[in-house]
């Protein structure tokens, strides 16, 4: 590490790397901290060789694949979006492609289902370049408008009137509903409307019966495209390929303990156990909480910026857990769990059930569960293991009287008994498990409070996120900027906000 | 029998009454066919037990606007609103909190749970009656469909453009967050004690069948912001006569203009000839012929029921099938032997005369939802509740007294159907008055008489389909142009001559009179009549 570089940034998510392979690939001088001893945050696994928390890695744009040339770096896309499969209460399971391309899997629909399906398609299609275009763009300063941005969002609109009256009229009314109101007006399979309703609900605090968690579920739709073949650790490793390929220097290991700054401008940082380096530009992938609060001197923030930090509502309520099986479940193969998650959580009224009690800081005793399996294989040895990675929703930050192993205890078993009643044999297959609760999340990724997607995708937060004074990346601190999930277009391993950042920085 | 009329309005609820107004203002020959006995709607008087008048269904008044009363010269038809000073907050701890209009005894009281919620509460309310200025704006004009070309609608957007612009940018984002969010998350934002948050969170529900957790829940409560009495802002009333008493101030105004009222008059349907209104039919076969037609029933029973299926384009029925009602709500009213006191602030103090919510915390309030999404009525119900005769002594007799309580959730849709509501009635009935005597020692043994309506019970008493308070819920994709469906929302229907002026059509909702004066200006303007 030397002592001078032109831009630093804090930490190596996804977001992290392409905002620093971005700036590189540009001659500038780049410096990426990490405090893990592996890249990828929430895309990697505890031990660098594991799929990281989420699920699913399908909303990866193919303009930042190109633009920094992944391909070349290992990275092979699936050449079909997710599988997914809803598990019947009743034992019976139901399959649906997540880019819907295999009518056959939609066979066991009742007619109207099928029509409706169809038409859901036909109205998600139509939306589909005007949402992309908007989620693929870094968002209008609405707060000191240019005269070119204002004529490109009246562009924007207009194309909207492209859609048709019909079409338009249907947008604006459906946008605000909830997912239940949504689904319930269109179909009648549980499997459908439990699989879409998740689509929509798992960047935010929402339920079926939520409002507004369908504009979600249409941009889900307009961004999605293929996943990435083996899971996101492998988009980790081809974007740490390129960074190193673009010259980045890669530091892991490295604790940012302050953002240093004069005179309200970033001057550079302190590094613990090293000596500070400087830096006129500090790109940071952390929430606004750790960046402001922690890094930050607290002289040096404003009282209206502390406000908005204080109010970004980024509290996860989703566990994650690991387990090591001895083999996959009976019935299941290799090739039949590539691509593919399962989702376990009934109706949408039995979602809602499982969410009522986080209101109240508790949790359910049938949560809603999704899970994937991937198989791994050891350093030396040749043997493959295989692992089963679940998201656990909803489940409270804090717990009402505090979590402790019992209660922890509690709620393992209550998912391995919704999982066994799915697949009988499966508690005797696990070797060891580990049950990861919002706040641990916390604590092991420095996701702020532990939340999966870096904050709500609530309309108030998603345009304008995390809030209007940093919602172009830069921030009132002079030489700071955001490039994480807390902001536009948010979380999801897209690596869109640390790609759309380093635009908008190159393009300032 | 075969006057011709310029106006048949379907329905002497108070905007029908006020449309009717309107039009006979400007000369023209008007009839308002009410299918009760009594003037109102749902913002009726009726003595239902000898010597007490309740306000049976609506029970406060604060968003009538101000022009009207003044156009239809309201206060010599006898309109006469008294402010409301309080907002009291029984605590089951025996604590209590109350709001007063006086913003300095608020905080005074506030200051006991919170120092800092105390000094945040004129914050608070000075940026609400702000961002209530600019609802305002929204609901003194027709709403400007998107769609449209023409100037009117294009300067309508204008206008509204504008005043958003001049909100400046912190206040626009705080517009965003009051349309989408929560009232419990926005209102998390500026308050830390649950205390306060509870009461004030309820205004964000009333009426809807969503919780204070629900994501556009934060909008409504604008509305407490918007009330306009006397010109002052954020104030209620009660009405003299209770809320029937503002129906029969727009009745005799709109009968001195010429107007011509018959009650007892049920309509069957609207009598349509060649895509045109044409006139009405009465159950008893009577027929009335008009130039235009306008309803003040709510969309489901104007489209579904008036007119007819067939002669309907299918995606119009199709869109009013999609709107949704879903009441969610009853009412208990209690006549009562003397005052009510309440343990927690006894005597019967100025603190009586405004409302009283039962709301001790925002969990409970939450709870109370939980049950109404799975179709049961809330066990442990929110509450708000007026006792009218402290204000207005003339409603009861001497030294006798109403409690009046407003009810959530009760919703439509219980799981046993709806139908089932009449053998729930009296247990809705006890829990309600359960969870007033623990607040009110005594309680039981005071009531002499009690009213209960169920949302079942308001739809066959006053033909508020499925119960609905607002003739449609109040959320964002059912208002504005998309109030009652997008494409008709200025107060047109695919029939030609046949319009609507309910609180279905924007903008809807409360004891506004804003949809009936709208629906008929418009009508004028376009010389539709």
């Amino acid at each position: 590490m030397e002592s001078t570089y032109d831009r630093v940034v804090l930490g190596a998510d996804v977001n992290g790397l392409t905002t620093a392979c971005m700036l590189a690939k540009k001659g500038h001088k780049v410096l990426l901290l990490e405090e893990r001893n592996h890249p990828g945050g929430i895309a990697m696994g505890p031990d660098g060789t594991e799929n990281g928390l989420l699920l699913h890695s399908s909303l990866l744009r193919n303009e930042i694949i190109t633009t920094l040339d992944l391909t070349n770096f290992g990275l092979q896309m699936e050449t079909e979006g997710p599988l997914w499969t809803y598990l019947d209460e009743n034992g019976d399971h139901f399959n649906f492609r997540s880019d819907w391309s295999d009518e056959a899997q939609l066979s066991k629909l009742s007619e109207h289902d099928l029509m409706a399906y169809r038409e859901y398609r036909r109205f998600t299609g139509k939306l589909k370049p005007f949402l992309f275009k908007i989620f693929s763009e870094v968002p209008p300063d609405l707060l000191k408008p240019k005269s070119g941005e204002v004529w490109s969002l009246l562009k924007k609109l207009l194309s909207l009137k492209g859609l048709g009256k019909k079409d338009l009229n249907e947008f604006i009314k459906v946008a605000p509903m909830s997912m239940k109101d949504f689904l319930d007006e269109r179909f009648d399979s549980d499997a459908l409307k439990s699989v879409l309703a998740m689509q929509g609900m798992r960047t935010s605090f929402s339920a079926p019966w939520s409002g507004y968690a369908v504009l979600n579920l249409l941009i889900w739709e307009a961004v999605r495209g293929k996943s990435i073949v083996g899971g996101s650790r492998f988009l980790v490793k081809a974007l740490e390929q390129a960074a190193k390929q673009y010259g980045v220097k890669l530091a892991y290991g490295s604790q940012v303990s302050k953002i240093i700054t004069q005179k309200g401008a970033v001057t550079g940082v302190s590094i613990l156990d090293h000596p500070p380096v400087k830096t006129q530009t500090v790109f940071s992938t952390l929430g606004p909480k750790q960046t402001f609060f922690r890094l930050i001197e607290p002289s040096v923030v404003p009282a209206k910026l502390e406000y908005d930090v204080q109010n970004y509502r980024s509290t996860g309520h989703t566990a994650v857990l690991r387990i090591n099986l001895k083999h996959l479940p009976k019935g299941l193969q290799k090739e039949s769990v590539q691509n593919r998650t399962f989702l376990a959580s009934g109706t949408l009224m039995d979602i809602e059930k499982s969410f009522d009690p986080v209101k109240y800081g508790e949790f359910s005793n049938r949560p809603v569960i999704e899970f994937s399996f991937q198989s791994k294989v050891s350093g030396q040895s040749d043997i493959t293991s295989t692992v089963m990675n679940a998201t656990i929703h909803y489940i409270p930050f804090a717990l009402k009287h505090g979590w402790s192993s019992k209660k922890k205890k509690e709620l393992f078993q209550n998912v391995l008994e919704r999982i066994n009643s799915h697949f009988g044999d499966f508690s005797g297959l696990i070797v060891d498990q580990r049950l990861m609760l919002p706040h641990e999340i916390e604590t092991e990724y420095g996701v702020e409070r532990g939340h999966l997607y870096g904050g709500d995708h609530a309309i108030d937060q998603l345009f304008s996120r995390p809030f209007p004074s940093c919602a172009r990346y830069q921030t009132p601190i002079s030489g700071l900027w955001l490039c994480g999930d807390s902001t536009f277009p948010g979380g999801g391993l897209s690596c869109a906000p640390g790609f759309l950042c380093a635009k908008a920085f190159l393009s300032r | 029998m075969r006057t011709k009329y310029d106006a048949i309005i379907v329905g002497g609820g108070h905007n029908g009454l006020v449309c009717a107004a309107y039009l006979a203002q400007a000369g023209k020959k008007v009839l308002v066919l009410e299918k009760r006995y009594v003037l109102g709607g749902a913002a009726v008087s009726e003595e239902v037990f000898p010597g007490f008048t309740f306000s049976v269904a609506s029970y406060v008044v604060s968003l009538f606007r101000p022009h009207i009363i003044r156009e239809l010269q309201l206060p010599k038809h006898g309109y006469d609103v008294i402010p409301m000073d309080c907002s009291f907050l029984p605590l089951p701890n025996g604590d209590s909190l109350a709001r007063w209009g006086d913003m300095h005894r608020s905080r005074r009281e506030i200051s006991r749970f919170s120092k800092k919620d105390a000094e945040v509460y004129p914050e608070f309310s000075k940026v609400m009656t702000h961002m209530g200025k600019l609802a305002k704006e929204v609901i003194d004009h027709p709403a400007p469909d998107i769609h449209s070309m023409k100037p009117t609608d294009l300067s309508g957007m204008l206008r509204l453009g504008k005043a958003f612009k001049q909100l400046g940018p912190d206040l626009l984002h705080l517009n965003v967050k009051l349309i989408t969010m929560s009232a419990l998350d926005f209102l998390d934002q500026w308050f830390e004690s649950d205390i306060l948050k509870a009461p004030m969170s309820v205004s964000g529900i009333i009426g809807t069948y969503l919780g204070i957790r629900s994501p556009g829940t934060a909008y409504v409560l604008l509305h407490h912001y918007m009330g306009q009495l006397d010109g002052a802002f954020r104030s209620w009333g009660f009405s003299k006569g209770g809320t029937g008493g503002i129906s029969l101030a727009c009745a005799r105004s709109a009968m001195s203009f010429g107007a011509e009222i018959r009650t007892e008059s049920p309509v069957q349907s609207v009598i349509i000839k060649g895509g045109e209104a044409k006139g009405v039919v009465l159950q008893n076969g009577d027929e009335f012929y008009a130039k235009t037609v306008v309803s003040n029933l709510d969309p489901n029973r104007t489209y579904l029921k008036l007119v007819g299926e067939e002669a309907l384009p299918e995606d119009v029925v199709k869109e009013v099938k999609r709107y949704k009602l879903r009441g969610s709500s009853g009412k208990v009213n209690l006549a009562l032997d003397r005052a009510p006191e309440f343990s927690c602030r006894p005597g019967i103090g100025d603190h009586l005369r405004g409302d009283i919510a039962i709301a001790p915390n925002t969990e409970y309030l939450e709870k109370a939802f939980d049950q109404a999404k799975y179709g049961e009525f809330s066990t442990r119900p929110y509450i708000n509740a007026v006792i009218p005769t402290l204000t207005d002594p003339s409603l009861a007799p001497p030294g006798k007294h109403i409690l009046s309580c407003f009810v959530q959730y009760a919703p439509y849709h219980i799981k046993e159907g709806p139908e089932h509501w009449p053998q729930l009635r009296e247990a809705f009935g006890d829990t309600v008055v359960d969870t007033m005597a623990e607040y009110i020692p005594g309680l039981k043994d005071m009531i002499l008489h009690r009213q209960v309506l169920t949302p079942w019970d308001l739809e066959q008493s006053m033909g508020l389909t499925e119960g609905n308070i607002f003739q449609g819920e109040l959320t964002l994709e059912q208002l504005l142009f998309q109030r009652p469906i997008a494409g008709y929302a200025k107060y047109k229907t695919p029939i030609q001559r046949l319009y609507m002026c309910g609180s279905g059509v924007h903008p809807g909702g409360g004891i506004m009179g804003a949809s009936g004066e709208l629906c008929a200006k418009s009508m004028l303007h376009s010389k539709a009549v």
